[in-house]
């Protein structure tokens, strides 16, 4: 008996930590949902996965979380009082990284503006000296507060050498995994973990209510840890 | 026994409740404002809410457990240390790795050590303040249906709203991402620790890979909760950590090489190890 007793404690403790009701009373047992988790000779576990919440009619909801590998998944939405689901997604939130190519350190050549003998012009048409400085009838070199200008007017600019940098940029992709409707369930079979995003939008409304995104993975009845679960 | 059986349902409750507050994606709801868009011909405004939701350590251990790999009471944190924690952060990060621990333990079917990780649990739950948040008809419903399984776990259930209403009365909901990240390291740092040699067909790698997902999530909320301003130590151990999660997307070939595996799991003893 009081092993008995120490089990039954330990089984609540297996079922509470995975319980997860959330905010604005809204409760799993109002969906009267159990029956669907019955697979054959497997069963889908939805007490971890899932999430219950409440909204407002018009509201977009988005939950992100992730799917493991190697496992079955079965996803449905529900909702209760007069709240409506319009549509529903799972948007996988796939990165990625793509390798980009910069440069870094350019030295440029540049061209400038010529008169017909190949002699420097400034903007205004004056001939320049060899360093692009206006002069005076004399030849001396025009001083703007003791400093020369030079006064070339770039006409094209060549990178001559340069240092070629590699780099991988983290990419960011949504890819829609699934379209759902009232009603509809996704199962699948997922190979590998994803990161996903289920987003829920509620037809208009003045009335909001409780809605619950059942998440369940599969597991075999046969299986002691499933038997706890 | 019976004070016993209702002093241990009080424990779950007082303290796996909360601490399943780490699996409590409702924590942050943001209003995404570049998606919240309002029409001028008048019609209703679009609102956007975003949340997370974190699948408990539970679901690592079901895996550890099912591949056959074997308990180890070396790599769970010592009970001793719960003395140890004073502030308000480390007392719910506490929680969290006790909370783990606890999971492991009960996956195991460890029935002394679930006991004791009930009882550090709970102390935890009392310096934070938690565990006032179960009133009375609750515990005489527990009373009541101390030998009915199913009606506990409703019964839990029902009272998981009384606990986050306590939480948000007493303004706590920004203790629950230290739970929540001191339930991930825990669980993190049993699973590198139940692997001996890097394989690529090793579960704890596979599981430690995957784990890449969910810990950019935990970044994420962690981001919003703004711990880099409440706690810039833990901020920037996570971020660390983040940033060699990050490099596995350079990988074509394979999920994770030996190298990377290697650096992440001596991250997470480090970090685990700052913490605990």
């Amino acid at each position: 008996m009081k092993i008995n007793k120490l089990i039954l404690i330990l089984l609540s403790f297996v079922f509470i930590s995975n319980t997860n009701v959330f905010s604005q009373n809204c409760y799993r047992e109002d969906y009267g949902f159990d029956e669907a988790a019955e697979d054959g000779d497997n069963y889908y576990e939805f007490e971890d996965g899932s999430y219950y919440g409440y909204a407002e009619g018009g509201d977009t909801i988005l939950i992100k979380t992730v799917l493991y590998g190697r496992r079955k998944y079965k996803v449905l939405v529900s909702t209760l009082d007069n709240l409506q689901i319009a549509s529903w997604k799972i948007i996988q939130n796939k990165k990625s990284t793509k390798l980009t190519k910069k440069t870094r350190n350019e030295k440029y050549e540049y061209t400038y503006k010529t008169n017909d003998k190949g002699e420097y012009i400034a903007e205004d048409g004056k001939v320049l000296d060899d360093f692009g400085r206006k002069t005076d009838k004399n030849g001396e070199v025009i001083k703007n507060n003791g400093r020369a200008v030079d006064f070339r007017v770039v006409t094209n600019r060549a990178v001559v050498s340069a240092d070629t940098i590699y780099s991988r940029e983290v990419v960011n992709e949504e890819i829609e995994i699934y379209s759902g409707s009232d009603g509809s369930e996704m199962v699948k079979k997922n190979k590998k973990a994803k990161s996903v995003i289920i987003k829920l939008i509620f037809a208009p409304g003045e009335d909001g209510g409780c809605y619950g995104v059942f998440i369940g993975n599969q597991r075999s009845k046969s299986k002691k840890a499933g038997k706890n679960w | 026994m019976r004070k016993f059986i209702k002093f241990s349902a009080f424990a779950v409750l007082a303290s796996l409740l909360f601490s399943s507050c780490g699996n409590e994606p409702v924590v942050i709801e943001d209003n995404i404002s570049d998606s919240t868009s309002v029409n001028i011909n008048e019609e209703p405004i679009v609102k956007v809410y975003s949340k997370y939701k974190f699948p408990s350590p539970l679901e690592i251990f079901i895996v550890l457990k099912d591949e056959g790999v074997k308990f180890n009471s070396s790599v769970i944190n010592d009970l001793e240390k719960a003395s140890t924690y004073t502030t308000t952060d480390r007392l719910a990060i506490g929680m969290g790795i006790y909370s783990a621990d606890l999971s492991y333990c009960s996956m195991y079917e460890k029935s002394q050590l679930t006991m004791n990780y009930f009882a550090v649990n709970k102390s935890i739950a009392d310096k934070l303040g938690l565990s006032s948040g179960f009133n009375k008809d609750l515990m005489d419903r527990i009373d009541k249906n101390i030998n009915n399984a199913d009606s506990l776990i409703k019964l839990t259930s029902n009272s998981y709203n009384q606990a986050v209403a306590f939480l948000e009365e007493q303004g706590q909901t920004k203790i629950l991402p230290y739970i929540i990240f001191g339930e991930w390291i825990e669980s993190a740092y049993i699973t590198v620790n139940s692997t001996k040699k890097f394989s690529s067909d090793d579960i704890g790698v596979n599981i430690i890979s995957e784990q890449s997902l969910l810990f950019e999530n935990i970044y994420d909320y962690f981001n919003k909760a703004n711990i880099k301003e409440s706690n810039e130590a833990l901020y920037n151990d996570v971020q660390d950590l983040y940033e060699l999660y990050i490099e596995l997307y350079n990988n074509e070939d394979e999920d994770i090489t030996e190298t990377q595996f290697n650096n992440i799991k001596a991250k997470i003893t480090e970090i685990r190890n700052n913490w605990i």
